[in-house]
């Protein structure tokens, strides 16, 4: 889902939803430096939330998806998911992609209507669908 | 080709109603899921405001009431209006709606043309001069019902087609298979009404197909029934492998979970169940879960 040369998306605190007192001035968020956008994973809004590593190389970043893979075989198997498996098979089977929900989202809509927080993105083609 | 339309007809009927079967069966399998903690709950007597039976200190000495008829009142509402999609997207509703109610129809109009016709298998006369009032309903319900079913769905299909084309968020999520399926569904519904307009307006042959498939006689249709009796069937064949299974997962999804609001008493049923899925092991890997060890080992061994 990264670009190679960079982040999916910049937010702006003029694109997030307006908060109350004492929160309604709105503040850039810290940039990182060049070390950490090296080291660490930040390619969707350059904020960094677990600190996952990149890959230092072709055979680490080969071992990383499929990881990435496993757990998401996981994530579908009832000894592992069991506590959510139904609502995710609901959702991974018969969600019809209406749209319908974007709203009830609140990190979607308080984020100015970013779209990679639009709760079923997917990259289109390469490039990042906007609204 | 009256016998391959017969059999295509059981094909598709018996193929549809397996498969959906089969994908029902393995959607209610699925484990118990932790509650998700969603409101409102219709069935709950404080519903309007999102309210729940644990609002009372004392619930656990109480006999919980739900109102199971206000549930299915919701989802027959829901499903005949479509409601949230008028709320929240009204240009999409005008198309999706009749779209919707096509379906719904369509359905409604072969249970019917079955029903009319087991009728006339058993000797009632089925049209609009029938000595029996039972004959003149199944004619002009089966007539209603189809033609409106065949309109509604066609414009529908046009509309919903137009609407994922210029919506910037609707088309963007679109994928191949969308589109197929809008044409597949514009193609069954025009050749269905073509067959009304030109070739069977009172569905007299129609039911005389099923009478054929109910007594095991094939009957022959003009070509242009015909097609629309293939083109359905053929539909039914391809409906199991799309997502529209969604109009009865979503009746699981409503029960099951979103209303899902089972208290877990000591020495239930859920109890039960829960301690079973607490003994699966669990295989992924992190800093806080020890592999290989249970769900309910997890949980002693961090405490």
């Amino acid at each position: 889902m990264a670009k190679a040369d960079g982040q999916l998306v910049t937010i702006e605190p003029s694109d997030l939803m307006p908060l109350p007192p004492p929160y309604d001035e709105p503040r850039r968020l810290g940039e990182l430096s060049a070390e950490q956008r090296q080291r660490y994973e930040a390619s969707l809004d350059g904020v960094l939330g677990l600190a996952i590593p990149k890959p230092a190389g072709a055979k680490e970043e080969e071992e990383f998806v499929r990881k990435f893979l496993s757990g998401l075989k996981k994530l579908l198997s009832k000894e592992n998911n069991w506590t959510f498996l139904q609502p995710l098979v609901h959702s991974l089977n018969y969600c019809v992609k209406c749209q319908l929900c974007n709203d009830s989202c609140p990190a979607y809509v308080a984020s100015g209507k970013q779209e990679i927080y639009r709760p079923t993105f997917r990259e289109t083609d390469g490039e990042q669908h906007r609204a | 080709m009256d016998v391959f339309l017969a059999v295509l007809t059981y094909f598709g009927y018996v193929f549809i109603i397996v498969m959906y079967s089969v994908k029902a069966v393995k959607y209610v399998r699925l484990p118990r899921h932790l509650r998700w903690e969603l409101y409102p709950v219709m069935h709950e007597e404080r519903y309007q405001y999102g309210g729940s039976y644990f609002e009372d200190m004392d619930w656990i000495t109480r006999t919980r009431r739900k109102g199971w008829l206000r549930s299915i009142f919701f989802l027959v509402k829901e499903y005949f209006t479509l409601g949230e999609y008028l709320k929240r997207h009204k240009s999409y509703w005008v198309a999706l709606y009749p779209w919707h109610i096509g379906f719904i129809l369509i359905i409604s109009f072969h249970i019917l043309t079955f029903f009319a016709a087991l009728a006339m298998v058993l000797g009632l006369p089925v049209s609009s001069e029938s000595p029996a009032l039972a004959g003149e309903v199944f004619y002009y319900l089966v007539l209603l019902v189809g033609v409106v079913a065949f309109i509604s769905g066609l414009i529908g299909s046009i509309g919903v087609m137009i609407k994922r084309l210029v919506d910037y968020d609707l088309r963007a999520y679109a994928t191949p298979q969308n589109y197929f399926t809008y044409l597949f569904c514009l193609v069954v519904f025009l050749s269905g009404l073509y067959a009304w307009a030109f070739v069977d307006p009172t569905f007299s042959e129609y039911r005389q197909f099923w009478v054929g498939l109910i007594t095991w006689k094939p009957v022959t249709v003009a070509p242009a029934a015909a097609l629309h009796i293939f083109l359905f069937d053929l539909f039914l064949i391809y409906l199991p492998f799309t997502r529209s299974m969604h109009y009865i997962t979503r009746l699981f999804a409503f029960f099951l979970i979103r209303w899902d609001d089972e208290p877990n008493l000591r020495g239930g049923e859920l109890e039960r169940t829960l301690m079973k899925l607490f003994g699966q092991r669990v295989t992924w890997a992190a800093p806080h879960i020890k592999g290989g060890k249970t769900w309910g080992e997890q949980v002693k061994e961090s405490e």
